[in-house]
C-alpha cells in the first residue's frame, strides 16, 4: 500500500525498488535541501537514505500512475531511494534502538536547522536500521521554515513516540511492543500521567515531560484553533536561539531516559545454563565451520540470545537479522553489534508470535514473516526448539515447517533431547506430553522438509547440531 | 513561501508548555545580548 499520511507525497514499493512520488512544491524544497552542505554531510555519513534524481519512465512512470489517486497535484515528480535491507518497526526494537533512532532524529533536526530547514514530523517510523546503524528515510519531512518561527510542531510527537515510551520502559518496564503495537503514535502525557505516583509527578523528568503538559492541557479550549497558530518572534536570530535551545532540551530529556543495560532470566543464558566452556567453544567452531562451507549472504538467527552466533555469521561476511523474544538480550545484542560495527540487525521478536501486519487495513506495515519470506540463505535455530515445543506447545512439524519457510537454502537446528536438564525444567512434570520426541522422530520430521547434510553432538548425547539443506532449493 | 499544512497532532499541553519554555528562553536571548554588549564595552575601556 502506498504511504498516504503526508499530503506532500507518497512512497511506493515496486518489486525491489522504492519510489517516492512528490508534489511539485515539495520536490523543489527537497532538491534544495539535498543540495545543501548539511544534507551532503548526512548522506556521506550514511545517516540519510540516498535519493536518486527524478525519473519519469519505466517503473517510475508506473509509480506516478499508482500515486494518481492521491491528489498530489499536476506536477508530480518521482525519485528513487536506496532500499534499506530488512525494514523493521519500533515495536520490534529494544529500547536501545528506539533511543538511537531518537538521537538521530534530533541530530537531523539540528543539522537541518543550520540551513533553515525544519522537520515536519518526528516519529520512529522515519528511521530504519542498516545493521545496528539508524538511517533517516523520510526525506519529505524536511520543510523550509519561517525564519521568525521559534516553535517546532513535531515536539509533542517526538515526546509521544520517543521520550515517553523510553520513560515508561525505564521506570515501569513497559516493552516497546506493548506500546507500539497498540499505540502507533506513541503515548500521550495524559496516558503516562496515570501510571505515575505523586512523588514521581513532581520530579524530573516526569515534571516537564508528563505532568506540566497534562496539567496545562486540561485548561484550554482546543476548539478555537488560536493555540495552534504560529507565534512569530521579533527577529530570526531570537527564533533560531529558541529553537536551538528547545532541541538541546529534548536531547537532554532523551538522555535522561536512556536505557540502562538490563538483566533478565535469559541474558546470562549462554554463559551459565546449558554448556560447559569447552562444549560451547566446540559448538561455536561447528557453527563457524558450517557457515564457512555454506557461504550464506543473509542469515536469520532465531532465538539469538545475546547474539554470539549472529556475530560469527556477521564476521564471516553475512548480513544478519538476530531475533529473540526477550528485549533485554536483544538490547545486549544491539550493544555488542554497535560496539563491534557488525552487520547485525537485532529485533525483539517472539518466534511463536511474530510481529503481525499492522496499520490501516493491516497493509501499512507487513508482518515479520511477510518481510522475512525469501530473504535468508540460512536460518539458525540454536537452543530454541525446546522453548517452542514445551513452553509454546508448537508441534514439531510446524516448527520445522517455519524453519523451511524462513530459508532459501540451509538451516542449522539444535536438537535438544527430552533428557536435557533445561528441557526437563521447562516440562515441569508434563514429560508424558513429549514421550514420542526422540532423535529418530526429529530426524524423520526433518527429512520431510530438508536433506540432512551433517550432524554432530555438542553436549554428550543431550544436544546435537544439524546442518540441513532445504528440499528443492 | 506557501506553508505545507502540518498533518501530525501537535498536542495541546505539550504545545503550551513549549510556548512557556520559548518565552523563558526568549528572555534569556536578550539577557545574553546585554551581557555580550557590556562585555564588549568593558573590553573597549
Amino acid at each position: 500500500m502506498p504511504s498516504f499520511r503526508d499530503p506532500a507525497g507518497s512512497v511506493i514499493c515496486s518489486g525491489s525498488q522504492i519510489f517516492r512520488c512528490i508534489s511539485g512544491p515539495a520536490y523543489r524544497t527537497l532538491e534544495e535541501f539535498l543540495a545543501s552542505p548539511p544534507a551532503r554531510s548526512l548522506l556521506a555519513a550514511g545517516k540519510l537514505v540516498s535519493t536518486s534524481a527524478a525519473i519519469k519512465n519505466g517503473d517510475g512512470r508506473r509509480a506516478v500512475e499508482v500515486c494518481s489517486g492521491l491528489e498530489l497535484g499536476a506536477n508530480v515528480q518521482v525519485v528513487e531511494h536506496e532500499r534499506v535491507w530488512f525494514p523493521s518497526y519500533p515495536s520490534e526494537w529494544p529500547p536501545e534502538m528506539l533511543f538511537a533512532a531518537g538521537e538521530l532524529t534530533i541530530e537531523i533536526a539540528q543539522t537541518a536547522l543550520k540551513q533553515n530547514f525544519g522537520l515536519k514530523d518526528a516519529t520512529p517510523y522515519n528511521v530504519l536500521f542498516r545493521g545496528p546503524k539508524p538511517v533517516f528515510i523520510d526525506v519529505l519531512s524536511f520543510e523550509k521554515r519561517d525564519p521568525a518561527d521559534p516553535s517546532w510542531l513535531p515536539c509533542a510527537q517526538f515526546e509521544r513516540t520517543f521520550l515517553l515510551p523510553l520513560l515508561m520502559n525505564k521506570c515501569f518496564g513497559m516493552r516497546t511492543d506493548e506500546i507500539f503495537l497498540s499505540h502507533s503514535d506513541g503515548l500521550t502525557p495524559e496516558e503516562v500521567y496515570r501510571y505515575c505516583t505523586w512523588p514521581q509527578r513532581v520530579r524530573p523528568p516526569f515534571l516537564t515531560a508528563v505532568s506540566m503538559p497534562t496539567w496545562l492541557g486540561k485548561r484550554v479550549n482546543e476548539g478555537d484553533g488560536k493555540l495552534y497558530r504560529p507565534k512569530l518572534s521579533e527577529s530570526p536570530e531570537k527564533a533560531r536561539f529558541i529553537l536551538e535551545s528547545q532541541l538541546r532540551r529534548l536531547r537532554r530529556l532523551l538522555h535522561s531516559v536512556r536505557p540502562q543495560k538490563a538483566d533478565s532470566v535469559w541474558s546470562s543464558y549462554t554463559e551459565t545454563l546449558s554448556y560447559a566452556d569447552e562444549e560451547f567453544k566446540r559448538k561455536s567452531e561447528l557453527v563457524g565451520k558450517w557457515i564457512a562451507e555454506t557461504v550464506p549472504r543473509t542469515v536469520l538467527d532465531l532465538g539469538c540470545n545475546t547474539g554470539h552466533f549472529s556475530e560469527i555469521a556477521a564476521r564471516a561476511g553475512a548480513r544478519v537479522v538476530a531475533a529473540d523474544f526477550d528485549p533485554a538480550v536483544v538490547g545486549e545484542t544491539y550493544r555488542r553489534a554497535a560496539a563491534s560495527d557488525l552487520d547485525v540487525l537485532p529485533l525483539a521478536i517472539n518466534a511463536a508470535r511474530p510481529t503481525p501486519a499492522t496499520g490501516w487495513r493491516n497493509a501499512e506495515y507487513p508482518s515479520f514473516l511477510e518481510r522475512a519470506a525469501g530473504q535468508f540463505d540460512l536460518a539458525m535455530m540454536l537452543a530454541l526448539l525446546h522453548h517452542l515445543l514445551v513452553t509454546e506447545r508448537i508441534p514439531l512439524p510446524e516448527v520445522l515447517g517455519m524453519a523451511a519457510d524462513l530459508t532459501r537454502s540451509h538451516a542449522i537446528i539444535e536438537f535438544v533431547s527430552k533428557e536435557d536438564p533445561l528441557f526437563r525444567r521447562l516440562t515441569r512434570g508434563r514429560e508424558a506430553l513429549h514421550e514420542s520426541f526422540t532423535q529418530e522422530a526429529f530426524e524423520a520430521r526433518c527429512r520431510e522438509q530438508f536433506h540432512l547434510v551433517e550432524k554432530h553432538p555438542v553436549k554428550g548425547d543431550l544436544r546435537w547440531l544439524y546442518l540441513l539443506k532445504k528440499r528443492n532449493s | 513561501m506557501t506553508p505545507i499544512p502540518a498533518y501530525i497532532d501537535p498536542g495541546t499541553g505539550s504545545l503550551i508548555w513549549q510556548s512557556i519554555a520559548a518565552a523563558f528562553i526568549g528572555a534569556m536571548f536578550y539577557v545574553r545580548r546585554i551581557v555580550a554588549k557590556v562585555k564588549s564595552w568593558m573590553g573597549k575601556e
